[in-house]
Formats: structure tokens, C-alpha cells, sequence
């Protein structure tokens, strides 16, 4: 097992080196930068701020610098925040991960609960709802729900906060804090949930489909054991365990930011200042953000695979 | 990694024929089953040649688990119901009129009802935007000042915009392009994804590892943020709207090919060990012939599935980025940039026709794609469940 993860680790590197010449070149060849969108500035200045930043060596020592500025953990300086990239990461980071976070324990408890439901009452009724549902929630565009869901819920109804993380201006602190955090998070949490509960629920249905028609299963009801028993000791714990691979598979999402659904909830995350950093051409910024979705990939990647080998030891000998 | 994926879809593999094969001995009706798939092989055969007949009996063997699978689901009414059960056995076993397996495919296919659904929805929707425009009185007609963002009414059925034009026509135009921008794009991936998965499942060694690896490096960077970024620098580089469609499609096909590349790979991992590419060998084929007329045809079921599903991505992804104005920017119309509309408030809060059908029109067309996807993958397909 060990050898194996060493090995997986030594292969991340070159991926990882892959995709940084790419996200650097990328940006590198990008026409338009940072100085160039300042009309204001007089050509001596630019050329100064050019020289400053940087941006007048040619790209291969460019990319050499940025890359080992990178391995020593400086991702550049943020144009538009004026402070280190890794600095407006780690401010933003949080914000989005209190959303994901509460929306995928929302999302696995329902996911889980609808997904076997559903595969026990195979072809009933709710069983067909049920996928329907799942269609449905795999089809929007995020876009959409997200402004249907203010429209309704924020402006018609007045229920919910349009956007923002707290009530501006409010001086809540404590517990009244929390109260309007989660008034606000609710809608975005609702969106994110909704996008990615389809494909788990679909996922938990086929398992346990798969499960309950093994031998093991046939054999537990053969003993005469109670269908609950059989159902929720037998089949669901088998079921659910190769879904733990899946939790490597949560990690960017966790960390990385929704970009749509937290540009249209204006919720304060590294989705947003994504946008932002597009907007300005920030570019220091955006190289940080997606080299940090690459590596949070990388390395979800990586955990699902140790995970699998875990969950399934035949994995284990190759 | 590439080692242990291959190793557990051989396993998962193994496991489902055998299942597949016990639950053909225990139920009477595979009976009638089997003897059909046995004429059909003797037909290929006198029609193909050897290479083909071998060919042919490794696509049966996967629709025979299709059969099985969906008998072992209805089993439990024909044996409680008996009659049902001696009625077909006693049925002659061949056909009179021997079907192909894409007819038994298509058959399959009609019998499911949601994706029938779909399909006609989707025909709908390509008559609604391809024809529909020439039924509109609005055709011609580019802008109207004096009916701007008029609400629905007898005459605009959905209303009108900003720019008084009729939103019915133009989400059926939009619709053109969205759905033409969808199909291309899945097109083009789904041409590079085979080739590449193909040549790098079949040559193996360095081509393998270096068309892989880029693959792998392209799906370390998640697919919106790489678009959003390439959406930004043609916006930089002021490339022309009408040029623009083109090259999202490409953009849209550079971030899908990396999935499909890995999928026919895998796929041709298998197939490659297969006797029916032995007997290519010994007939002495060439490899390009060996490719694309032996390994290839076999994946066309898995790639059916996949570019189904990918036509439903390519559209989501291409509304996303024309949403936010990196896509495809107006004069030319797509369902995402007619959503644009929501971005100012006033239009968003007071003038809901502007945005909302073309909304709905991206989500019905989605869902209508992904289930006929999923009817297609239960009628050729049952190892990608």
C-alpha cells in the first residue's frame, strides 16, 4: 500500500508541472495585461511597473521564476487586492468553504437516503419521481436556478437575502451573527445542493441495485433474517462503502469555489473573486486560483485512489 | 493508476458475464434468446466474413447481458404468472424475419418510455428552432422602437425586448445556434477522443503515455475555469462575433476530449486482447484498417452513449460562458446570451419573459438530451450503468 501511494505521489508531480506550463502559458500569451488595461498611466510608468513586475524578462525565465516562486509557496502579488495572492486565498477560502460544506453533508445525507430508498422500491412510483428528479437537478444550468430562485425567493416572496454573506451594515455579532450568515447562505447552499445531488443519488441507487442482487444478500434472506436487516446491515453497508472514493472526488469542490453560484449570490468566495480577478485581469491572482483547482484535482485524485484501495484491497496488488 | 483502472472494469467485467451467464441457465425464456443470437451469427457470418462473424459475437455477448439483465428484472412476473412463461417457451425459436442488433437496440430503446419522450422532445425542439422561424411574422424584422419590452401578448407571444424585437424568434434562432454549437462541439471531441483513445490504446508505450499525460494535465484544470479563462482572452484578442461560434465549439471540444479519450481507451484495452483482433493479425490487416474498421465499430455503442451526454454538457457550458458574456457575445443570439438579460436588475426583476424561456429552454433541452442519453446507454450499453 505504501509503495503504491509513493508512486502515485511521484506521478502527481509531472502532472502537476504539466499543468502549471500550461495555466502559465496560457496567461503568458494572453494579449492585454494588468499595465496595458490602465489607460492612465503615462508609457514611462507603465514601462516602470512593467520592469517591477516583471513582465519585460522573456517568458521562459518568466515561467522559471513563477514556478519556484510557487514551490516555495508565493504565488504572486494581487494587482487589484494589493496583497499576496496567497494571502486573498486564504481570506476568501473559508467563505467558500462554510457553503460547500454544509451543502455536501446535505447533499450525501439526501443523496444516500433518496438513492436507496429508491433502489429498494425498484419501478414504483416514487422510485420514478425519484429519477426524474435526479434528470432534472442534473440538467439545470446553475445560472438559471440560482436566478429563478432569487427572483422568487429574494425579490417576489422577500424570504430569503438577495445576495451577500451578512446584512450591510448590520453589527450582529454571536449568535445574531450566525442567524443572518445562514439566512444568506441558505439560497446558494440550496443551488449547490441541487447541482450535485443528482449524480450521487443515481450513484447510491446503481450500488445498492448492485448489491442486493448478490449471492450474500440472497443467502442472508435465506436464512430467514428480516428484510430490514437484510436491507440496512447487509446490502446498504456494502453499498455504501465504495462511495468513500468519492469523498477525493469532493476536495476541489470543497476548497475551489463555485464560481456561477457564488458570482450570482455575490457570495464573498474564491468563486467570486475568480470572476473579479477575470474582470480586472488580474492575472497573478488567477494563475494562484488555478493552480490551487489544479492541485486540489490532483490531489483529490490522489485520495480517491488511496481511499479505493482501502475500500476494495483487490485494487491494492497492481 | 491507468494499471488499477483497467484491472478493476476487467473484474467489474468478469463479474457481470458470470452473473449474466447463471441467470441465462436459471430462466426459460433466455432459452429463445440464445437461438436467436445464434442464427444472427451464422448470418453475419455469411454476409462479413470470419473477422466480422467473431466481430459481431463479442457485440451479442454484451447485448446478451442486456437481455438477461432486464429478464432477471422481469423474471419475477412471468414465473409467478406461468403461462406467460410455457407460452414463450414453446414459441419458434428463430424469428421468422432475423432482426440486427441495432434494430434490437433501437426496439429497446422505444420500449422505454422517458426516452422515447426525449427523443420527441429533442425533434421538437430542432424543428421549433430550425423551422420554427420561417411561421414568425418577425423574421425580417430587426428592431422596432416603438414595441420595446412589450410583456407577452397575442401578438408576441413571449413579448418583446429592449430592442423591440419578438423573443419567440429569437430563442428559436438562438436555439440554432446553441444546439449547432452543441452537436459541433460533441463532434469534434468525439473525433479526437476516438482517434486518440484508439491509437493510444492500441500502440501502447510512448505514444500511450504522452497522449495520456496530456490528457491528464488538461483534466487537472477544471473545465469552467479553463473556459471562463479562454472565453476572457478571446474577448482580449477582439475576435469578430461571427468567428467567435467557432471557436467556442473548439474550446468547447478541447476541454471534453481528455474524458472521451480515456473511456474508448479502456474500451480498446479490452477489445484489443479480444480473438477476433488475433484473427486481424493473422489476416495480416494493416493498422490503420485494424483501428478503424475492427476497434473502432466495436465502441460505437459506448461512444452513442458518451456523445449523447456530451451534446448535453456542451450546451450547459456554452450557456454558462455566453451568460457571462464569454461565449458567444450578440448580435449573434444563443440561449445563454439572451439570458444576459437577467444581469441588469431592472430587466431581471420587472421583465421576467426576457429571461426565463431561454432559461427553460436550455434546462428542457438538457434534460430531454440526458435522458434519451441514459435510454441509450440501458439499450446498448448495460457495463456503463
Amino acid at each position: 500500500m505504501r509503495q503504491y501511494i509513493i508512486r502515485r505521489v511521484l506521478l502527481m508531480i509531472p502532472t502537476l508541472l504539466g499543468a502549471s506550463i500550461l495555466i502559465f502559458f496560457v496567461f503568458a500569451l494572453t494579449p492585454g495585461d494588468f499595465v496595458d488595461t490602465n489607460l492612465k498611466l503615462t508609457p514611462q510608468r507603465a514601462q516602470e511597473l512593467r520592469v517591477l513586475y516583471g513582465l519585460d524578462k522573456p517568458i521562459i525565465e518568466r515561467y522559471f521564476i513563477w514556478i519556484g516562486n510557487v514551490l516555495r509557496g508565493d504565488f504572486g502579488f494581487s494587482f487589484k487586492y494589493q496583497e499576496p495572492v496567497s494571502d486573498v486565498i486564504k481570506h476568501y477560502l473559508w467563505n467558500s468553504f462554510l457553503i460547500a460544506f454544509v451543502s455536501s453533508i446535505l447533499t450525501w445525507c439526501i443523496a444516500v437516503a433518496v438513492g436507496v430508498f429508491s433502489a429498494i422500491k425498484r419501478y414504483s412510483w416514487f422510485d420514478t419521481l425519484v429519477t426524474l428528479g435526479v434528470f432534472a437537478a442534473m440538467s439545470f444550468p446553475s445560472f438559471f436556478i440560482g436566478l429563478l430562485l432569487i427572483k422568487y425567493f429574494a425579490l417576489d416572496w422577500k424570504v430569503f437575502p438577495v445576495g451577500g454573506m451578512t446584512t450591510t451594515g448590520s453589527e450582529l455579532a454571536g449568535f445574531g451573527h450566525w442567524v443572518d450568515v445562514a439566512k444568506h447562505m441558505f439560497l446558494p447552499v440550496l443551488v449547490l445542493t441541487m447541482l450535485s445531488v443528482g449524480t450521487l443519488t443515481r450513484y447510491f441507487r446503481t450500488n445498492m441495485l448492485e448489491v442486493i442482487r448478490q449471492d450474500f444478500v440472497r443467502t442472508a434472506r435465506a436464512k430467514g433474517l428480516k428484510e430490514k436487516v437484510v436491507v440496512y446491515k447487509h446490502a446498504l453497508r456494502n453499498a455504501l462503502l465504495p462511495a468513500i472514493t468519492l469523498l477525493g472526488f469532493e476536495l476541489p469542490a470543497l476548497f475551489g469555489g463555485a464560481i456561477i453560484t457564488e458570482k450570482i449570490f455575490n457570495w464573498p468566495g474564491i468563486g467570486r473573486i475568480h470572476m473579479e480577478a477575470l474582470a480586472f485581469r488580474d492575472y497573478p491572482l488567477l494563475m494562484g486560483l488555478t493552480m490551487l483547482l489544479a492541485i486540489l484535482t490532483v490531489v483529490g485524485n490522489l485520495i480517491a485512489d488511496v481511499l479505493y484501495g482501502v475500500a476494495d484491497p483487490r485494487v491494492r496488488l497492481k | 493508476m491507468e494499471t488499477k483502472i483497467r484491472l478493476s472494469q476487467d473484474e467489474t467485467m468478469v463479474g457481470e458475464s458470470e452473473e449474466a451467464g447463471k441467470q441465462a441457465e436459471g430462466s426459460e425464456p433466455t432459452d429463445s434468446g440464445k437461438q436467436t443470437e445464434v442464427g444472427e451469427l451464422t448470418e453475419a457470418g455469411s454476409r462479413d466474413g470470419v473477422s466480422e462473424l467473431i466481430d459481431v459475437g463479442s457485440r451479442v455477448g454484451v447485448s446478451e447481458l442486456t437481455e438477461a439483465e432486464k429478464q432477471s428484472g422481469a423474471s419475477t412476473q412471468t414465473v409467478e404468472g406461468i403461462p406467460a412463461g410455457t407460452a414463450k417457451a414453446i414459441k419458434p425459436t428463430r424469428p421468422t424475419k432475423p432482426t440486427s442488433l441495432w434494430q434490437q437496440s433501437l426496439k429497446r430503446l422505444l420500449q422505454n418510455k422517458v426516452a422515447t419522450f426525449g427523443m420527441i422532445y429533442l425533434l421538437f425542439m430542432f424543428l421549433f428552432c430550425f423551422i420554427g422561424p420561417y411561421f414568425s411574422p418577425y423574421l425580417t424584422e430587426k428592431t422596432n422602437v416603438a414595441m420595446m419590452n412589450r410583456p407577452p401578448s397575442m401578438a408576441h407571444w413571449l413579448g418583446t425586448d429592449n430592442l423591440g424585437r419578438d423573443v419567440l424568434t429569437r430563442l428559436m434562432l438562438a436555439g440554432r445556434i446553441s444546439l449547432t454549437v452543441g452537436i459541433a462541439s460533441m463532434a469534434l471531441s468525439v473525433v479526437i477522443g476516438a482517434l486518440l483513445g484508439a491509437i493510444s490504446g492500441y500502440y501502447g508505450g510512448l505514444v500511450d503515455q504522452v497522449i495520456m499525460r496530456f490528457a491528464d494535465v488538461l483534466m487537472t484544470i477544471p473545465g469552467l475555469p479553463l473556459l471562463i479563462i479562454l472565453g476572457a482572452i478571446l474577448s482580449d484578442l477582439k475576435v469578430p462575433s461571427d468567428y467567435r461560434i467557432y471557436i467556442v465549439m473548439l474550446m468547447l471540444a478541447l476541454i471534453s476530449w481528455p474524458g472521451l479519450t480515456r473511456l474508448i481507451r479502456s474500451q480498446i484495452l479490452t477489445l484489443r486482447e479480444q480473438e477476433f483482433m488475433q484473427a486481424a493479425e493473422v489476416l495480416g490487416l494493416r493498422d490503420r484498417r485494424k483501428i478503424l474498421n475492427h476497434l473502432l465499430p466495436n465502441t460505437i455503442p459506448l461512444l452513442l452513449v458518451a456523445s449523447t451526454l456530451s451534446i448535453a454538457g456542451a450546451i450547459l457550458s456554452e450557456s454558462v460562458l455566453s451568460y457571462l458574456g464569454l461565449g458567444v457575445v450578440p448580435p449573434t443570439p444563443t440561449w445563454g446570451n439572451m439570458m444576459d438579460a437577467a444581469n441588469s436588475l431592472l430587466d431581471f426583476e420587472k421583465r421576467p419573459w426576457l429571461w426565463i424561456p431561454p432559461g427553460f429552454a436550455i434546462f428542457s433541452t438538457v434534460i430531454a438530451i440526458n435522458l434519451l442519453g441514459d435510454g441509450l446507454r440501458d439499450a446498448l450499453d448495460p457495463k456503463m450503468k
